[in-house]
């Protein structure tokens, strides 16, 4: 039975859908976290806790962990766990990823230096530091702009100014946010800020399979709520997507060359872009899947996960297909609808009984802090929907959207604040 | 008829073992062990050999309890009795209130 090295933060949404696949492949999983599992003592063989922010440690852990117990293959699960991948599988020899190449994937500035290095159009960016005086750095810089941190994902700490008043605030905020004890895990690149021209126009993310260095689109996703900020707020994707076959077929050209000029060659990437009259402009290349729970959305051949798609690839084992199933489909992440404490979510029944609709799965529990954009760092809940045309996913996930209700009380003060 | 009635003495007897010895495992080494994180799991029940667990505590609604289920519990279950079909997680994971770990979007 080939055996998976699973990295697995303790916060990732990816937990029961990479499981599951690997389950479902006759694979024996060693799961490795941030944190020791209360059964680490117990099962030594199935679990590993490293330390995440130090690769070459947790490098010498696992080598040591192979000497009794072989690896086949070893998989990070999302953003936090792709580097430390590659890590670790050069440590083993296994093939995978250039480490450096999924290092400046992570690292936005990095990845737009790459990119607009090899032609591969981009916002125009500066990079600044924290220890800039943003008054200064707001004269130079041309509006309207977004302000980015430089690693974290999911929309987390993008703000859009439009004047000097509104970007000496963005990048205090961002300093804030930067302060967390997780995000300041990131050392240097926490101190630092990426600049960058906002870029009008609609946008699409591209999932897609490097197979020795060939792209595979496993699904494009149009994104129909307008991302015009200030803060970027994702809430639908559906796919296939409504653009015209030229403007898909440019997508998928400058994604691919976008992962050509990161020295990405193999596993899931996740991109986005933005489309408008001048051409496109890539946002973003990720050597990672979709994130959240989205991957729900997505069954290839004859019922295969996208999580079984890169566990089979992982592990050089045969992919039977990689064409998705005819139907439209889509998902929404569930927008928060305002700052406080989680009492209950009404009308979920309700929701799930729009015609088209698979389910309606609520992933924030009660007494739960919700907390919007840009500090936020979890979705109250996942939308999914399945129907013959992309507008009547739309519709669908619209309509049960609609349906719900979330009772939210009062965010608490700061002094009775709780971790999620 | 009850579903309990047409079980034949043999099949009822081999569950009260299956239960009786899985409830041990959950005294002993299960629940000592997800007490580090506020958790404990609980036998719903065991039919035709399929095993109904739930979660509570810090178990329930964490973002971990696929890894706690399928990793720990089920592997020190089938290490003890093989002949377990299936492991059953009954637990209302969106009602829980206070999970060891949540997801984020990070």
């Amino acid at each position: 039975m080939p055996r998976l090295l699973l990295l697995l933060p303790t916060t990732t949404y990816r937990t029961a859908a990479f499981l599951g696949a690997a389950r479902k492949l006759g694979v024996e999983v060693v799961v490795a976290s941030e944190r020791a599992h209360v059964f680490q003592q117990a099962q030594p063989g199935r679990f590993l806790s490293l330390d995440f922010l130090h690769p070459d440690q947790a490098a010498r852990q696992v080598v040591e962990f192979v000497a009794t117990r072989p690896i086949d293959a070893v998989v990070g699960v999302d953003d936090a766990t792709t580097v430390l991948a590659a890590v670790l599988s050069n440590a083993l020899g296994l093939p995978h990823n250039a480490v450096r190449s999924t290092a400046a994937a992570r690292d936005k500035y990095q990845m737009r230096t790459l990119l607009r290095g090899d032609g591969v159009p981009v916002p125009p960016y500066a990079l600044r530091s924290f220890d800039d005086d943003p008054v200064v750095e707001a004269w130079r810089t041309a509006f309207p702009c977004v302000v980015k941190p430089l690693m974290l994902s999911a929309s987390r700490g993008v703000i859009r100014a439009d004047d000097e008043a509104q970007f000496v605030g963005a990048v205090r905020r961002l300093e804030r946010i930067l302060r967390t004890p997780e995000a300041a895990a990131d050392g240097e690149a926490a101190r630092q800020v990426l600049v960058e021209g906002f870029i009008p126009g609609r946008e699409v993310a591209l999932e897609g399979l490097l197979v020795k260095g060939d792209l595979h689109v496993l699904a494009l996703f149009d994104k129909p709520d307008p991302l015009d900020g200030p803060f970027f707020e994702e809430t639908i994707y559906v796919t296939p997507s409504r653009l015209a076959s030229t403007a898909q077929v440019e997508i998928v050209s400058c994604t691919a060359r976008a992962a050509q000029a990161l020295g990405l060659r193999d596993g899931p990437v996740h991109a986005e872009l933005r489309v408008n009259r001048h051409g496109l402009s890539v946002i973003e290349i990720a050597a990672r899947s979709i994130g959240g729970l989205c991957s729900r959305t997505l069954r290839f051949g004859t019922g295969l996960s996208l999580e079984e798609l890169i566990l089979r690839q992982a592990l050089g084992m045969e992919i039977p297909s990689l064409e998705r199933e005819r139907r439209a489909v889509g998902v929404m992440m569930i927008p928060i609808p305002r700052a406080g404490v989680l009492k209950e979510v009404r009308g979920q029944t309700e929701a799930r009984a729009v015609p088209g609709i698979d389910e309606v799965t609520i992933t924030a529990h009660p007494g739960q802090d919700l907390v919007p954009l840009p500090e936020g760092a979890s979705y109250p809940g996942f939308i999914f929907a399945r129907a013959e045309s992309p507008e009547r996913v739309e519709a669908a996930l619209r309509e049960a959207h609609r349906r719900l209700e979330f009772v939210v009380m009062a965010p608490r003060k700061s002094s009775e604040a709780v971790s999620p | 008829m009850s579903d309990e009635s047409v079980r034949s003495d043999g099949e009822q007897g081999e569950d009260s073992r299956i239960r009786a010895k899985i409830q041990d495992l959950l005294d002993t080494a299960i629940n000592p062990a997800v007490a580090g994180h506020g958790g404990v799991v609980s036998l719903v029940d065991v039919k035709d050999k399929m095993v109904y667990l739930q979660m509570g505590g810090g178990c329930q609604g964490c973002g971990m309890v696929d890894v706690t289920l399928k990793q720990g519990i089920e592997t020190m279950i089938r290490e003890e009795l093989p002949e377990v079909v299936e492991i059953l997680d009954v637990t209302d994971h969106a009602a829980g209130q206070n999970p060891y770990s949540a997801a984020s979007k990070k």
